[in-house]
């Protein structure tokens, strides 16, 4: 393979980068789509000849939903810059917690959509690891898709980090068997971990994905 | 001259209930939904003319919704909504029978003629 060659990124890490960044404009275009109906509204009550005009307290209320709409809209924009800036190099010093946070932030939108929740249990700088944060991510979305998939309405999804010894557990569960075998769907899973030099395997009581990461190794596969 | 009768179904809640009186403004009946299966239900009490249909929403999406509605509903007109918009996406909102396809944040005057004109070609 040639350097070029080499340096092209894995498909499935753009598919992942196109699925976050897809996630999140979309999410962006509603704040707006909203920021513009309430304003055109604001305009449409003010002008309304038949109507008994705009009171400050009905304004008050409708400049709130902008205000909550930009708030919004610039949380997604912080959580997709930093993914963004997660290429810059490929290696990087993480704080694990941190970055599962991030990545709960960016699969939100995709658990909303599937009636499902994200609920991150990691203490901030109880591990750190030196590597690729992207492909970190990567490996915990491509976990996160299988729960999904498992996953029924109204249950939640379970980010868990445990530190021991020199190793850090990243647990995805929504407390169902997931599908791990390397030639099935978890084949992209268990790529990614492996450049990564992380293991993969089921979790406690054969529930989730269990994804150890050997801190010593400062990522090296 | 009746009013015409305006479901929108988002779960966006502010934008719809923002839309929703935009059109009462403009003399349109109108009512939102959060969900797909909100709307089915509203349909199912009374009927709208047209049905202003959010694509991506949870549980139940919009081309689904749509199937349902153009099943149970053959008198109902829907026009999606989306906010992108893909070459496969507003062929598979034709294949369903949606008469229109609009981009988010939607301007209000395209919305408007658009459902003034789906109306008409109903009647």
């Amino acid at each position: 393979m040639t350097e070029d060659a080499a340096a092209v990124p894995e498909r499935s890490g753009l598919a992942f980068f196109g699925a976050m960044t897809a996630s999140a404009t979309h999410e962006i275009r509603n704040c707006l789509a909203i920021v513009r109906e309430v304003c055109g509204l604001i305009e449409d009550l003010r002008r309304d000849p038949r109507g008994p005009g705009l009171s400050p307290e009905r304004l008050g209320k409708l400049l709130e939903k902008i205000e909550r709409q930009v708030a919004r809209a610039d949380r997604v924009l912080v959580r997709l810059n930093r993914f963004a800036h997660s290429t810059d190099r490929e290696r990087v010093v993480v704080d694990v917690a941190d970055l599962l946070e991030l990545v709960a932030g960016l699969e939100a939108r995709t658990a909303e959509m599937r009636k499902v929740a994200i609920e991150v249990r990691a203490d901030p700088g109880s591990a750190v690891f030196e590597g690729d944060g992207f492909l970190l991510m990567q490996v915990v979305h491509l976990a996160l898709v299988l729960a999904f998939e498992a996953a029924r309405e109204g249950e939640r999804i379970a980010l868990a980090l445990a530190r021991a010894g020199a190793s850090a557990r990243i647990l995805v569960d929504g407390g169902r068997p997931l599908p791990l075998d390397e030639a099935g769907e978890a084949a992209g899973l268990h790529r990614a971990a492996g450049r990564l030099g992380a293991r993969v395997g089921p979790g406690p009581e054969g529930f989730g994905v269990a994804v150890e990461l050997d801190l010593s190794r400062g990522g090296e596969p | 001259m009746t009013a015409l009768s305006v479901l929108i179904v988002d779960d966006e809640e502010e934008f719809a209930a923002a839309l929703a009186e935009r059109l009462e403004l403009r003399g349109m009946e109108t009512a939102w939904a959060s969900s797909a299966d909100r709307a089915l239900d509203l349909l199912s009490e009374r009927s709208f003319e047209v049905v202003l249909l959010d694509v991506k929403m949870p549980g139940t999406g919009g081309f689904e919704a749509a199937r349902r509605i153009r099943e149970r509903h053959p008198g109902t007109r829907v026009i999606l909504l989306t906010g992108h918009s893909t070459a496969d996406e507003r062929e598979e909102g034709r294949r369903i029978g949606a008469v229109a396809y609009l981009l988010k944040p939607v301007d209000l005057e395209d919305l408007l003629e658009t459902i003034e004109r789906t109306a008409k070609e109903r009647a």
